[in-house]
């Protein structure tokens, strides 16, 4: 059975580097914006195309954002331009592109979305903390629907030991449009995935408790029994944690870990977006760690699942 | 601009508004409205004034930006401008 707090997926957008702008954006109101904003409105607009959001009202749409090096590319231009010539050669054009909120309030501005607008930061795990903000925002009744997910842009010197290698040439963006599953049900909608629960942990730095801690966390979001995990981790790994959810796990298949992340928040996103399309039966349980030790849980299933939670009905624990 | 023809600046200030208005710079005329015909705003309207000053080398007030409402009235203040400056 299907809980009031249960989240529907009708609508994704995933984007990275090759992809061209005015394909999806028209010719004109996107060339000032850097290539990670234009991935953002590309992936955004995928994702309310997929949901017929036409028939949700705009102003009660939220915007949730998770980037880490949106904004770096465009920094590291204005630095450069201040360096050669002062304020006189900053373009106009491109100086709210400073701003880490642009990408997600771009996204807000050419839609109409109303409901709210939040960019988070958190290294790695922005993305799918955005998405359980979003969850959160439908359950208090903040919005019919959100937008929720992460964009990207190339990683700057220095992240290589956090990320890997980036992968990144120019821009990424994973967006999922949410809505509670009741509604997306009567909308008459596809629903392409559910979202059942998440967590937002931040984990002890001493292995033993880190440990306990990340197991307590499966636990409590999953009663146990996860169908498939996948868990993200940062460039150097974190044995405790892995440790932890292996064992967890059990010898059960569909366990798999991803070390570094060469799209940084959006790498979890833009996985996500492939999976979406064969969540097991069982359920899937995406878990992302931060280097500071900030974890994230959701849990997913396919439509008309159960995601094998002993509380079915809590979208947020 | 002695050595430039006001027919040579006009077609600069065309490609530079063009680019910036992001429209084919054939679509620019002397006469067409930015703001009721190609859709500009005020941000691309201080980006116009700010290429123009540095190409140019001129000041031009942003009171004026007011005036400036087509090709036609770009070219006339800078004219004016160019003038003072000189």
């Amino acid at each position: 059975m299907m809980g009031a707090g249960v989240c529907a997926i009708t609508g994704l957008g995933a984007v990275r580097d090759e992809f061209d702008p005015a394909v999806h954006l028209g010719r004109k109101g996107w060339r000032f914006l850097p290539r990670a904003t234009q991935a953002g409105l590309v992936a955004a607009k995928l994702a309310l195309e997929g949901a017929a959001s036409t028939d949700v009202v705009a102003e009660r749409v939220g915007v949730a954002v998770g980037t880490n090096f949106a904004i770096s590319e465009i920094s590291d231009e204005i630095d450069r331009a201040l360096l050669r010539g002062g304020l006189a050669e900053i373009s106009p054009m491109g100086c709210p592109n400073f701003s880490i909120n642009l990408p997600a309030s771009q996204v807000s501005m050419n839609h109409r979305l109303r409901a709210f607008n939040i960019t988070l930061l958190s290294l790695l795990t922005a993305g799918p903390e955005a998405i359980l903000l979003g969850a959160r925002a439908l359950r208090a009744g903040r919005a019919d629907a959100v937008l929720v997910g992460a964009i990207e842009g190339r990683a700057e010197a220095g992240a290589e030991a956090v990320c890997g290698p980036p992968a990144l040439d120019s821009g990424a963006a994973g967006l999922l449009h949410l809505e509670r599953l009741d509604r997306a049900l009567e909308r008459g909608v596809q629903v392409l995935a559910t979202l059942h629960g998440g967590l937002n942990r931040l984990l002890p730095v001493e292995p033993g408790r880190r440990a306990t801690s990340a197991t307590t966390a499966l636990r409590q979001l999953t009663g146990g029994a996860p169908g498939a995990t996948q868990l993200f981790l940062p460039a150097g790994g974190d044995d405790a944690v892995e440790t932890a959810a292996r064992q967890f796990h059990g010898d059960r298949e569909g366990f798999a870990v991803v070390r570094g992340a060469a799209q940084a928040s959006a790498t979890s996103l833009l996985w996500l977006a492939d999976a979406l399309a064969r969540v097991p039966a069982a359920g899937l349980v995406l878990a992302v760690l931060g280097p500071q030790g900030h974890f994230i849980l959701l849990r997913f299933a396919s439509e008309g699942q159960n995601a094998g939670s002993t509380d079915p009905a809590s979208a947020e624990q | 601009m002695s050595t430039t023809t006001s027919q040579d600046v006009m077609d600069e200030l065309r490609e530079m508004i063009a680019e910036v208005l992001e429209e084919d710079p054939e679509n620019i005329t002397e006469t067409s409205l930015f703001v009721e015909e190609h859709e500009a705003d005020s941000l691309r309207a201080i980006e116009i004034l700010a290429r123009i000053e540095k190409k140019y080398k001129v000041e031009v007030p942003q009171e004026r930006l007011a005036d400036m409402v087509n090709l036609r009235a770009v070219y006339d203040t800078l004219v004016e401008f160019s003038a003072e400056k000189s």
